[in-house]
């Protein structure tokens, strides 16, 4: 079994925690792909990295940090419609980016090569977390048939943040283990309001990508 | 409070925190200001000073019978908070209480945890009576912890950064931390 874990942000890194918490990497290879370095605005809340690791790269810092770390592998690399390619040989993707390109890119290609994936979004004090799972639930294209348009990264603060990371990594044990209850649906939380609920997704029809493939 | 140091962590540590609008310039501001004390290190109050320390509270005390100095070694996460210090109970513009309190978990029920905020003059306590009734459904699945001690620091983060935020506050307690 191989996972893959898309973006070593505040999502990524708190999924990346969470499965190792859970121990999904005793049997199972996990490698993350990043293509971003270490900025100021990042150190204060992403776990694995320090004022010293400053400029560095992501991957870099974070092969050595993990260098005992069994089955765990990491690549520096920005995904596009070329190298999507590489993603053929996994069988889970938790997809922890901030921006909708990638979402399409991975989602497109999930679609068109029955990969299932777990994508987390957040924004302020809400976050949402889903799983697409081949042939059987809404892609990410169902509800989000057009790119936006390109915008100033958002607010983002820590728990957020967190919270959704250790969802993932949750609803990927627990869909590893047969037992996601997220299959179907979107998980939406907003601590401002302090909501929590499920949401029922069903395929578009009109879908531009599962319908059609 | 040093003026010239704190424009810095916000124009670059905190950039994309004080995007949020609920939080600003203004809301981190009194975060900064504010001082933290964690009543017990355990699982949950750990997560939860990780969060504050990276939300920018500048001073943390903790107050444990146990020997947690150890662990702080270990773990050393605290970036850019001035003081973690063991202290006793001491007069501070803000105060935080984050613990075993078993006088609120008596008040809990299954499913509803309450958040308490009490205050005088000079304290707040905060308390959060649903630990005792979230450990009896899941003694060992620490990244349920790690997701609750999420929104606890929420809590204290909406109290702080809004003065008018009720002082008691009941939340529904999220079916999926109980799967």
């Amino acid at each position: 079994m191989r996972m893959a874990i898309i973006g070593a942000g505040g999502l990524g890194l708190s999924a990346l925690k969470g499965l190792l918490e859970l121990k999904v990497n005793l049997s199972n290879e996990i490698v993350i792909f990043d293509f971003d370095r270490v900025e100021e605005s990042n150190i204060h809340r992403q776990i694995f990295y320090t004022i010293n690791d400053l400029g560095k790269s992501k991957i870099q810092v974070l092969k050595e940090r993990f260098s005992s770390v069994e089955n765990l592998r990491f690549f520096e690399m920005k995904l596009n419609d070329e190298n999507v390619e590489n993603l053929k040989c996994f069988n889970l993707i938790l997809l922890c980016v901030d921006n909708a390109e990638t979402r399409f890119i991975v989602n497109d290609f999930c679609v068109k090569n029955k990969i299932p994936f777990i994508e987390a979004g957040v924004e302020g004090f809400i976050g949402t977390v889903f799983i697409y799972v081949p042939e059987e639930t809404a892609c990410y294209r169902c509800f989000h048939p057009v790119k936006p348009l390109k915008k100033e990264k958002p607010g983002i603060i820590t728990f957020t943040n967190v919270l959704a990371g250790f969802y993932q990594a949750k609803e990927a044990f627990n869909f590893l283990n047969g037992k996601s209850k997220l299959i179907g649906k979107l998980f939406h939380f907003d601590l401002k309001s302090n909501i929590f609920e499920y949401i029922k997704l069903s395929k578009n029809p009109k879908c531009p990508v599962c319908s059609v493939s | 409070m040093n003026i010239n140091k704190n424009t810095f962590l916000i124009d670059k540590f905190y950039s994309r925190q004080i995007k949020i609008p609920e939080i600003g310039e203004t809301g981190q501001i009194k975060i900064m200001s504010s001082a933290l004390l964690v009543n017990t290190y355990d699982t949950i109050s750990k997560d939860v000073i990780f969060l504050c320390a990276s939300i920018g509270f500048r001073t943390i005390f903790l107050r444990d019978p146990d020997d947690y100095r150890e662990n702080l070694k270990i773990r050393n996460p605290f970036l850019n908070v001035e003081k973690i210090e063991d202290l006793d109970f001491a007069k501070f513009e803000r105060l935080y209480i984050i613990g075993n309190n078993k006088r609120t978990s008596f008040f809990s029920n299954k499913g509803v945890f309450h958040v308490n905020f009490k205050k005088d003059d000079t304290t707040t306590v905060v308390s959060f009576s649903k630990y005792f009734e979230f450990w009896k459904y899941d003694t060992k699945n620490t990244v349920d912890k790690r997701m609750l001690a999420c929104i606890l620091t929420s809590e204290i983060v909406k109290h702080i950064v809004d003065d008018e935020f009720e002082k008691v506050v009941e939340i529904e307690f999220p079916e999926v931390f109980l799967q």
